[in-house]
């Protein structure tokens, strides 16, 4: 049994991930050095400099999925919490609490669903200033029973 | 043009296989398979199969995440390296990689 996650890259999940290589990074150019010429043995490293090339490419881009090869994934899944996936799918909220108010729900239990959700990268918590901005990364699960 | 296609497979909750495959059309041109386990709260890599610089190999990694060794190995696809994950698991880490 496999589940699968997709999610669609929109631009600015582009962009944001842009952001992520430069501040590992700081500049493409850094990090081509340090996988070729210091042929560096940090798999990140390299990972990173096949994705910052394919992005910078142009017509290059860039898929993302993610696949639960564990039923341990459905511990994690409870009515409330795929309400609060669907949620945050349609909705952009602020905070956590911009969340828990607007499920009317209290701080504490949504706090720990999105940590349980998180654990299994099913939601990011994004730093935003003093805020933690939950963001969805779930935009269809799909169970698959085929061989 | 080349498209990048990252997956994150989920093993356990405390272990994964991720895998970042370069296709230049149905091309495959690159491929890294890291599987990675959690400790303290951070993925540490393990086990890694890639064709970095078009050298097929595995590398294994120490408890700190600092490569331990490399072998030669042959090409694979990604359903075969989440086999040997899924049924070795962090025993990989005391196995003759290459013969696998």
């Amino acid at each position: 049994m496999r589940v699968e996650v997709s999610r669609d890259l929109a631009k600015g999940d582009l962009t944001r991930e842009v952001a992520e290589l430069e501040s590992r990074h700081r500049t493409f150019d850094a990090l081509r050095q340090r996988v070729f010429v210091e042929r560096c043995a940090d798999p990140r490293a390299v990972d990173d400099y096949v994705v910052w090339k394919a992005l910078r490419d142009e017509g290059g881009g860039l898929e993302e999925r993610t696949v639960f090869d564990t039923p341990d994934v459905f511990r994690a899944l409870t009515p409330r919490r795929v309400e609060m996936l669907e949620y945050l799918q349609h909705a952009e909220v602020g905070s956590i609490k911009d969340l828990a108010a607007r499920l009317r729900r209290d701080y504490k239990n949504t706090y720990d669903d999105l940590a349980a959700l998180e654990a299994w990268g099913l939601v990011a918590l994004r730093r935003e200033g003093k805020n933690q901005r939950p963001v969805s990364h779930v935009t269809s699960l799909r169970v698959n029973w085929e061989k | 043009m080349t498209r990048v296609v990252r997956q994150r497979i989920w093993v356990r909750r405390d272990e994964v296989l991720d895998a970042v495959e370069a296709f230049d059309g149905t091309r495959r041109t690159f491929y890294g398979y890291t599987y990675r386990t959690m400790r303290d709260g951070s993925w540490f890599p393990t086990v890694r199969w890639d064709s970095w610089e078009g050298q097929d190999h595995v590398d294994r990694y120490d408890e700190s995440g600092q490569l331990k060794d490399r072998t030669a190995w042959r090409d694979r696809p990604l359903a075969d390296v989440l086999k040997l994950v899924k049924t070795f698991r962090r025993n990989l880490l005391g196995m003759d990689l290459s013969e696998l």
